[in-house]
Order: structure tokens, then C-alpha cells, then sequence
């Protein structure tokens, strides 16, 4: 590096092999799949600065936590408590539905489902490129997440992982441009794609029949034809509905119902096959 | 003691790191100042014999890696940003504080341009907003302010 960056050397022939440098890498990146654990180091060596600059958020956060006074603690812990009540009477009936469910998949000859095996990760960084919508979480290869995860919040599903680290790890979020995922309608069951469209904007479904029976209001979920997003979780809701005047097919847009703006602390899924590959 | 100097170099860029990586509200997103940029600009204008095209390259390499753009993406354009600021620095150098801030525009200008080249390029249905251009006036109403701190952090520990 110091002989080809000295003095000596003229400046457009420094700026010539720092760009022909920056192409070979970018080419690399691009194609060369072994580049890819070149990447994987990097990424490990550079993430103890994620921790870093996420600090600055985490004490405030602490001293916000802090300056709570008894009553107000005292009121969100009965919060809390009543909000867990109702939650586990919910939970009562959904285990004898499940069972019941079970059952039936079993006269029908279907495969049971199986639960999934979750982890709690947090954000440590958000918004950082106008044109490419990820995050960065604090779980990475040792906790066993892999690429192509999903990751979900309370609401729905956020997005799935994209690039791993031995302790943190990148994840790609559904509005992102790149980024599609298969769904369905609730109410019917008609299989879409709902293609990322940048943050701003909606969801945008894809593939749609020609013919199709769909609303606003209505509740996208995976279809989990991907094999990747396990099926039954929300992703958005139909938003509207309107038809291209020139060959009247529908344009449909759908806003996703996971709060993307403002993410904290996330879910990673492990489905089934993946549980037994991790040993976790 | 050189080699302390030059360690508060890294230090400034660190902290420009930081800031550019720094959660950003959403809605003002358009007036996200470039402070990486603004910073390294300064210490290529300032002393051109300790930071070169090469700390530009590894910077931007840093800057791949934390916003998970593909890498040399930031490298290219953080190289080409040093170029067009090292190539006339000591005209740049003798200007005045205001002319210094269009030449910084256009620098932002130009980073913002490139970015939008590669994004295209790469991921193809990105749309471009005018407003990108408020964040390059940010960007020149910021140097006077940068540039008059980092001359008196400069000063004050007498890097050269």
C-alpha cells in the first residue's frame, strides 16, 4: 500500500489503481462465490463498531429507564400483567384448535405443522443508504442464523437475513427493492407476489390471475411456497386496487403491517429442518 | 509523538463514521449531510502529504462494508472525491470560506450522482429524487463549520 500511495507516485496514476482496484472488488463481489467468506471476515472484524456506534442510543435508553419513577413502573408492570392474562386465555384456545387442526391434517392426509424455534435479536443499525433498505442485527453465525431466515416482529414479517457475520448479521427488509416474497390472501387463498418497492412507497403484488377476487382491506400472508417464510404469517394489507386502463390488468398496492420505520427488537424463526442442522 | 498525530486523523474519521451511520429520522433523510466526506475533504485539502487517495480507498472500503453496498462501490467514489480535491488543493486551499462551500457542493453533488450510477446500475429500478441536492447544500453550509473546527483541532495538537 505504501509504495503504490507515496509521494512519488503521480496523482492520476494513484487515482487510476484506486479505481481499478475498486472495480476488481466490485467484480468480485459481484461474481466470484469464494469472495464471499473474503466478506464474511471483513464483516466479523468490523462489527465490534457496530456496538459502538449503537451506544450512544443504548445509554440513552438506559438513562430514559432510569429517570422512570416507582408509580410509573408500578403502572406498566399491571399493564403488562393484564396484557399477559388476556394473551394466555387467547393462548388456551388456540392450543385446542391447534390440536384439533392437527387432527383433521391428519385425516386429510397432510403434513402436521411443526412450531418453530425462535430467538430475540435487536437492531443495532438502521437507515443507513437511501437506495437499499437493511438493518443489521446483533445475532449472528454463533447463534446459528443463516442465510435466508426470516425475520419477523409483533406485527408481521419484516424481512429475511442476507449477509451473516460470526456475531452480527444483515438483514433485508420486504420493502426493500430486491426483495420479493409470496403471498396469499387470507380470505381466499389466491397466491400473489408482494415485490418490494422501496420503504416509501408500498408493497406492489406480482404474478396475479387475470381474474382476480381481491379488496382493499384485505390480509396478505406467506404462502410459504418458498420454503423459506414459514405459512400463516401477516404481511400487509391491501391498499388499493386499480385497473390499468390500457390492457385493464389490476394494479394492486399493499402496506406492510410490521412497523419498518421504527424497529427494535425483532424475531428470527428457525423452521424445521434448519432447527435439527443447528443442533439448537 | 508522529505517530499520534496522525492517530487523531483516524479519530476524526472515526467519529465521521459514526455520524454517517448514525440513525437518521426518515422523514428528513434528504438533509443528511455527508460527514465522512466533509471531514476526509478537509484532511485532503489541510495536509495532502498524510492523507492521500489510498486512506480515501480504505475509507471507502469501511464505508462498503458497514452499509452492506457491495464492495468498492464507496472505494470508487471516495477515491475520484480525493482526486478532484487534491488535484488543485492549494487553489482550493486559498479561497475563501464561501467559494470553499460551492466547491464542496459540487463535491456532494458529485458523490450523490455517482452513488445513484452504481445503485442503477446494480439494482436497476431505483428512482431518483431532486431532493438529494438539499443534502449537498447541507453539506456546503457545514464546511465553514467543519472546516474551522478541524483547523483548530488541527492546531491544537500541531499535526503536519
Amino acid at each position: 500500500m505504501k509504495l503504490l500511495f507515496s509521494k512519488q507516485s503521480p496523482l492520476s496514476v494513484q487515482l487510476f489503481i484506486a479505481l481499478v482496484l475498486a472495480l476488481v472488488l466490485l467484480g468480485l463481489d459481484i461474481s466470484y462465490q469464494p469472495f464471499k467468506t473474503v466478506r464474511y471476515y471483513l464483516d466479523t472484524l468490523i462489527s465490534p463498531l457496530y456496538y459502538i456506534s449503537n451506544s450512544p442510543r443504548v445509554t440513552a435508553d438506559k438513562l430514559y429507564e432510569m429517570s422512570k419513577s416507582r408509580d410509573e413502573l408500578a403502572i406498566e408492570k399491571s399493564k403488562l400483567t393484564e396484557e399477559l392474562l388476556s394473551k394466555k386465555s387467547d393462548l388456551l384456545l388456540l392450543e385446542h384448535l391447534r390440536h384439533e387442526n392437527n387432527r383433521l391434517r391428519e385425516l386429510l392426509g397432510s403434513p402436521l405443522r411443526h412450531d418453530e424455534h425462535k430467538m430475540a435479536a435487536q437492531v443495532l443499525l438502521a437507515d443507513t443508504d437511501p437506495y437499499v433498505y437493511q438493518i443489521v442485527l446483533n445475532k449472528g453465525k454463533s447463534d446459528g442464523v443463516y442465510v435466508g431466515q426470516p425475520v419477523v416482529d409483533g406485527k408481521g414479517i419484516v424481512g429475511q437475513i442476507y449477509e451473516i457475520a460470526q456475531t452480527t448479521s444483515r438483514a433485508i427488509l420486504v420493502c426493500d427493492y430486491q426483495h420479493a416474497i409470496p403471498v396469499q390472501v387470507l380470505r381466499n387463498d389466491i397466491a400473489m407476489v408482494a415485490v418490494g418497492n422501496g420503504c416509501s412507497n408500498e408493497l406492489t403484488l406480482d404474478f396475479l390471475p387475470n381474474n382476480v377476487d381481491i379488496k382493499v382491506g384485505d390480509i396478505l400472508v406467506t404462502s410459504g411456497l418458498d420454503g423459506r417464510f414459514p405459512e400463516g404469517y401477516p404481511v400487509a394489507i391491501v391498499s388499493s386496487v386499480k385497473l390499468d386502463i390500457n390492457d385493464s390488468t389490476p394494479v394492486i398496492s399493499a402496506t406492510p403491517t410490521a412497523d419498518l420505520k421504527r424497529l427494535r427488537y425483532l424475531l428470527l424463526l428457525w423452521g424445521e429442518g434448519e432447527k435439527k442442522d443447528n443442533g439448537s | 509523538m508522529d505517530r499520534n498525530r496522525t492517530f487523531i486523523i483516524w479519530i476524526t474519521l472515526f467519529i465521521g463514521l459514526c455520524l454517517q451511520i448514525m440513525p437518521w429520522t426518515a422523514s428528513f433523510y434528504m438533509l443528511k449531510p455527508h460527514w465522512l466526506m466533509l471531514i476526509l475533504v478537509y484532511w485532503l485539502l489541510a495536509l495532502p502529504h498524510r492523507v492521500s487517495i489510498g486512506t480515501a480507498f480504505i475509507v471507502g472500503i469501511i464505508v462498503d462494508l458497514f452499509t452492506g453496498t457491495l464492495l468498492g462501490v464507496h472505494a470508487f467514489i471516495f477515491s475520484v472525491i480525493a482526486y478532484l480535491a487534491v488535484f488543485k488543493f492549494q487553489l482550493v486551499r486559498n479561497l475563501a470560506l464561501w467559494q470553499q462551500s460551492v466547491i464542496i457542493f459540487c463535491l456532494s453533488v458529485c458523490y450523490d450522482v455517482l452513488l445513484f450510477i452504481f445503485e442503477v446500475s446494480i439494482y436497476h429500478t431505483i428512482t431518483m429524487s431532486p431532493l438529494i441536492l438539499l443534502s449537498s447544500l447541507v453539506d456546503g453550509l457545514l464546511w465553514t463549520w467543519i472546516y474551522l473546527l478541524l483547523r483548530q483541532i488541527r492546531r491544537h495538537f500541531d499535526i503536519n
